[in-house]
């Protein structure tokens, strides 16, 4: 994920306006989820949650 | 408390001890230096004999210069001041002028264009020079570190050695020890691990200027770090990279913002071998406690059970007092520290579920965004500042990346509220101002718009905090 030259802030940010748009933070809802290294993970953890 | 490692009277003669050479290197993104070099060579061109007794600030981009000369100044210089890399030149006058500073050791271009008045300037470079003439005598050095400020002026508080090492125990490790850390030495998280190096006559793995993580996560696999430490914030964006399996760490230690339950999970998971590691310091109080059950807050019976330190509880928030702390501020007007007892404040509020404190916050409102501190007053002044702007109400919002983001509620001048495009036009103009007079962790990542701000019957915000 940090290969896209985000750092930790435009991360955080971007996570914090797909919880305003989508209204959930994968991130939060369980503490045992993996975090997603790269760009498909970070896709299918938004899918799984919004599922 | 004294302690077998915060009883040498200078760095030099912690490395120096036992008449043997040390083991350990100071590794940077760019250079090494065998703790052992800086008995014989000096990493100061000029000569450090001619700055003993001066009050010296030490500033350069990368940090590995800075580990430098620590060791070259402590127990010579009758003070030092760490000047963190992203903090604004601004301050750089209030900073001399009220740590006394008389003698600059820079990298030579950190400090380009700003002025240092009469001090002298002296020259860090890791190509060694050998060193001419080394008095046995020690100054009582202090330590000044920065730690941000209501108004955006740092805070300038006073350790010593002693102060600092307090926390640091005898190794249990029969094996060699190669420390790495994600946090800045110039930050006091990042300085604990630098002491836990040096003290030990250990290895240490330091970050580059703007190094990618995965980079330093390739060069810790390479290394053979085997304790490493950073924040909540720095674990993730470690385990969020392709490169997180590169190093097999024994110990992880996570400070500097509140661990919660799903980074010790992730840790647990990604390195099973590892002690994990949690700890609550500030850099006022000192390293209060580490909590090793892999469980977020900390069980009641450390309040009781810590050795060294007195903690309680008063008004929800924790107060602390031990030889570890530090001993007061400087700058202009400097707040009180300690109580008459000798407690700090340390501002962190908590709440007892369980048996269990977990930390809310803190009571004045400050932000902790990825380890950095924000106070919701400075933003506020400069959203004030923006000539379509009334009044503005700086919040924390929690976030699962960072911890917490700064967000702003602001009520206009114009008393219609801005809808649609409009709205977003005038969000992004006024982040777009925060901009050129805040740090980027400072800047509201969103804004609202509001009809109102709740004023108190003192006149004041109500802010709701903790």
């Amino acid at each position: 994920m940090l290969d896209l030259g985000l750092d930790s802030l435009c991360f955080a940010i971007i996570v914090s306006r797909l919880e305003t748009v989508l209204g959930v933070d994968p991130f939060s809802e369980n503490d045992d989820a993996p975090f997603p290294a790269n760009l498909g993970e970070f896709i299918r953890f938004y899918e799984n949650a919004v599922e | 408390m004294r302690t077998p490692w915060n009883s040498f009277p200078s760095l030099r003669d912690a490395i120096n001890v036992g008449g043997t050479p040390p083991p350990g290197y100071l590794i940077g993104a760019e250079h090494r230096t065998a703790l052992g070099d800086l008995l014989q060579g000096s990493a100061i061109a000029s000569g450090v004999e001619n700055l003993r007794g001066r009050s010296v600030l030490i500033a350069s981009a990368d940090q590995f210069l800075a580990a430098l000369a620590l060791i070259e100044f402590d127990g010579l210089a009758r003070r030092m001041t760490l000047y963190p890399p992203d903090l604004a030149l601004e301050h750089l006058p209030y900073v001399m002028r009220y740590a006394e500073v008389d003698a600059v050791v820079s990298d030579g271009s950190f400090l380009s264009g700003a002025s240092i008045g009469a001090a002298q300037h002296a020259i860090c470079t890791p190509a060694l020079v050998p060193r001419v003439h080394a008095s046995q005598e020690r100054l009582p050095t202090e330590w000044i570190l920065l730690t941000s400020g209501t108004t955006g002026r740092p805070k300038m508080v006073l350790h010593t050695l002693a102060s600092l090492a307090g926390a640091i125990g005898a190794s249990e490790s029969h094996t060699e020890v190669i420390w790495g850390t994600f946090y800045d030495i110039r930050r006091y998280g990042g300085l604990q691990i630098y002491l836990r190096a040096v003290l030990t006559r250990s290895s240490l793995l330091l970050t580059g200027p703007q190094e990618p993580v995965a980079k330093f996560l390739q060069r810790a696999g390479e290394a053979g770090v085997t304790h490493i430490s950073g924040t909540p914030s720095h674990w993730r964006r470690a385990l969020m990279s392709p490169e997180a399996d590169r190093i097999a760490p024994r110990y992880i230690r996570l400070s500097g913002e509140i661990a919660d339950q799903a980074i010790l999970n992730s840790l647990r998971s990604f390195y099973p071998d590892a002690e994990i590691s949690h700890a609550f310091a500030t850099t006022e109080a000192g390293v209060a406690f580490d909590v090793r059950d892999a469980l977020s807050g900390f069980p009641a019976s450390v309040l009781t059970g810590t050795s060294g330190v007195d903690l309680k509880v008063v008004d929800a928030t924790l107060r602390m007092r031990s030889s570890r702390t530090a001993e007061r501020y400087l700058g202009e007007n400097p707040p009180v520290l300690k109580d008459p007892e000798g407690f700090v404040d340390t501002g962190d509020v908590l709440e007892l579920r369980d048996g269990r404190y977990h930390f809310q916050g803190r009571r004045d409102g400050v932000i902790n965004v990825g380890g950095l501190k924000v106070h919701p007053e400075e933003v506020e002044a400069v959203l004030n500042r923006h000539p379509q702007v009334r009044l503005s109400l700086v919040k924390t919002k929690k976030n699962p990346i960072t911890g917490a983001l700064v967000v702003a509620d602001v009520l206009l001048k114009d008393p219609s509220t801005p809808e649609g495009e409009h709205a977003r036009e005038l969000q992004q103009t006024i982040k777009q101002f925060c901009r050129e007079s805040l740090a980027p962790h400072k800047v509201p990542a969103a804004i609202s718009f509001v009809a109102a701000l709740a004023i108190s019957q003192t006149g004041k915000l109500v802010r709701r905090h903790g």
